[in-house]
C-alpha cells in the first residue's frame, strides 16, 4: 500500500507553488476522503528549510480520489 | 584540447559511414581516417568549438580561399558562445537582421549551413558536464536536422542531467520561460542518468504547450519514451476541456497490452503490444487520419479530428483535465517532443534517433 503524508487545509496553503528541491515544486492532492496530502517523495527529497516540517508529517494510506469523466 | 571535427562538401549526399549529410554538407561522426578522403571527398578540420559557437557551409565551387591554395570545399564562421554574438555573426552572414538566436539557427538551417549552437546552447543552459550525455545531444541534434526533423519539432524533453533543474530544458529552445515550454515539474518524480520517473499519485510536468494556440489542423505530433513495463490507467501525456472531443492524451497498457492515444478527438484505435516499455508516437497529416508508432513500427487508421482542441496545457505523466491534473502516471520517461504533423516515414526516422541517443546514454528499452 502506498503510503502519503497528510495536511492540513493550512498546511496545503503554505506549500501550492513552492519548491522541495531545485526547480520542483510541492503539489498537495486531495484523496477520497478529501484529505490533502502530498507523497513520501516530496518529504523525503524536500531540502527548502522552509518546509523541513513535511518530513515530519503523519503517514496515512493512499486512497485515490476516483475519476469522473463529467461529458 | 580542442573540439574540432570535419566537413566535406558531398555534392552527390552519398552516405559515407560514420558521416551525415546535411543537404551537400557532410559532417563527420565518427573517428574516421579523413585525411584518407573517406567516400571520395576532401575533408577539412572546422573550427575549435570549445566556448564558440561555429557554423559551416559548403563551398560547390571547392575553390574557397585555404592555407594551401583556393581549394576548399566549405567556409566556416565562428562567434563567443553567446546568444547576441551567434545572432549577429547570422545577420551579417545572411545580409537580415536575425531577431533571436533561434530565429538566426532556423535561418541557417533553412539555407543550408550548419551550426553547433543548438546542442551548444542546450548543454550551457542545462550545465550538462557529462560528456557522454554531450556527446548524445550533439548527435541527436546532428541526426534530426539530417531527417529534416528538427524543424518540425516544437519542443524536444531529453530529460538528462539527472536532476529537476537540468530535465526541464527544451532543446528547442532552452530557455528558462514558459514560453519557451521549459517543464514544470510538479509532485514526487525522482531523476536519475536514465530520465524522469513520477510517482502516479502527485507528480506531473507542465508543458504549458496548449494545443489550441500552438497546433492547426491535421499537422501535430507527440511522442514519449517510456522505459516502465507495466499496467496502469496513468497518463503519459495529456489535456481537454470540459468538452471530451479535445481530449488529447496517450496511455499504455491501461487494460492489457493495448495502447490509447487520443489525439484531438474522443476515439481512438488502440495498438497491441507486449511490453509497456516503449516509444510511443502519436501523429497527425490530415484531420482525418491519425498515425500511431511503436517503436518506430507504424500504422494510420481513421480518425476525424474534433474542430476546435484543448485550450490547456498538455502535462506530462498525467492528463490536464480542465486545468486540473488527473490520471496520474509511475512510468519513467526518457524523451518526449511536441511537434507538427510526422508522416509514417518521418515517425520511423523519428523513432531510429532516438534509440540511438538512448544506446549512446545505455539507458534504451
Amino acid at each position: 500500500m502506498i503510503e502519503v503524508g497528510i495536511l492540513t487545509e493550512e498546511q496545503k496553503d503554505l506549500l501550492v507553488g513552492q519548491e522541495f528541491m531545485v526547480d520542483v515544486y510541492f503539489n498537495p492532492v486531495q484523496d477520497i476522503n478529501d484529505n490533502w496530502f502530498i507523497s513520501v517523495e516530496e518529504m523525503d527529497q524536500c531540502v527548502n528549510e522552509n518546509f523541513m516540517w513535511v518530513k515530519d508529517l503523519e503517514l496515512i494510506d493512499y486512497e485515490p480520489k476516483l475519476f469522473i469523466d463529467t461529458e | 584540447m580542442a573540439t574540432t571535427r570535419p566537413f566535406s562538401y558531398n555534392s552527390a549526399q552519398s552516405a559515407i559511414t560514420g558521416t551525415i549529410n546535411i543537404g551537400t554538407l557532410c559532417i563527420g561522426v565518427s573517428p574516421l581516417a579523413y585525411s584518407a578522403n573517406p567516400g571520395g571527398l576532401t575533408w577539412w578540420m572546422g573550427p575549435d568549438e570549445d566556448n564558440s559557437y561555429v557554423i559551416a557551409k559548403d563551398v560547390s565551387t571547392t575553390n574557397f580561399p585555404t592555407p594551401v591554395g583556393n581549394v576548399g570545399n566549405v567556409q566556416f564562421w565562428k562567434s563567443t558562445n553567446t546568444d547576441l554574438a551567434f545572432t549577429n555573426l547570422v545577420s551579417l552572414i545572411s545580409g537580415t537582421t536575425q531577431g533571436s538566436a533561434s530565429v538566426a539557427s532556423a535561418w541557417l538551417l533553412t539555407n543550408g549551413y550548419w551550426t553547433n549552437y543548438d546542442a551548444q546552447a542546450f548543454i550551457s543552459a542545462a550545465v550538462i558536464v557529462n560528456d557522454t550525455e554531450k556527446t548524445a545531444i550533439d548527435t541527436l541534434v546532428n541526426g534530426l536536422k539530417a531527417d529534416s526533423l528538427w524543424a518540425k519539432m516544437l519542443a524536444i524533453y531529453p530529460f538528462v542531467g539527472s536532476s529537476g533543474a537540468t530535465c526541464k530544458y527544451n532543446l528547442k529552445n532552452p530557455l528558462d520561460t514558459d514560453a519557451a515550454f521549459r517543464l514544470n515539474f510538479q509532485g514526487g518524480w525522482t531523476f536519475s542518468a536514465n530520465g524522469a520517473t513520477p510517482n502516479g499519485t502527485t507528480a506531473y510536468a507542465n508543458t504549458y504547450f496548449i494545443p489550441s494556440n500552438n497546433w492547426s489542423g491535421g499537422s501535430s505530433s507527440m511522442s514519449a519514451y517510456s522505459r516502465t513495463n507495466n499496467v496502469e490507467t496513468g497518463n503519459v501525456w495529456g489535456t481537454r476541456s470540459g468538452a471530451s472531443s479535445t481530449l488529447f492524451s496517450c496511455t499504455l497498457n491501461s487494460t492489457g497490452n493495448l495502447t490509447a492515444c487520443y489525439h484531438n478527438t474522443n476515439a481512438s484505435t488502440s495498438l497491441a503490444g507486449t511490453t509497456s516499455a516503449v516509444n510511443i508516437i502519436s501523429s497527425r497529416i490530415s484531420t482525418s487520419a491519425q498515425i500511431q508508432g511503436i517503436n518506430g513500427t507504424n500504422q494510420s487508421n481513421a480518425s476525424n479530428e474534433s474542430a476546435s482542441f484543448s485550450p490547456n496545457p498538455i502535462y506530462l505523466s498525467a492528463i490536464n483535465f480542465s486545468g486540473t491534473p488527473s490520471g496520474y502516471s509511475t512510468r519513467e520517461l526518457a524523451f518526449a517532443h511536441i511537434g507538427t504533423g510526422l508522416n509514417q516515414a518521418q515517425c520511423t526516422s523519428l523513432y531510429n534517433r532516438i534509440q540511438t541517443f538512448q544506446t549512446t546514454l545505455n539507458r534504451q528499452v
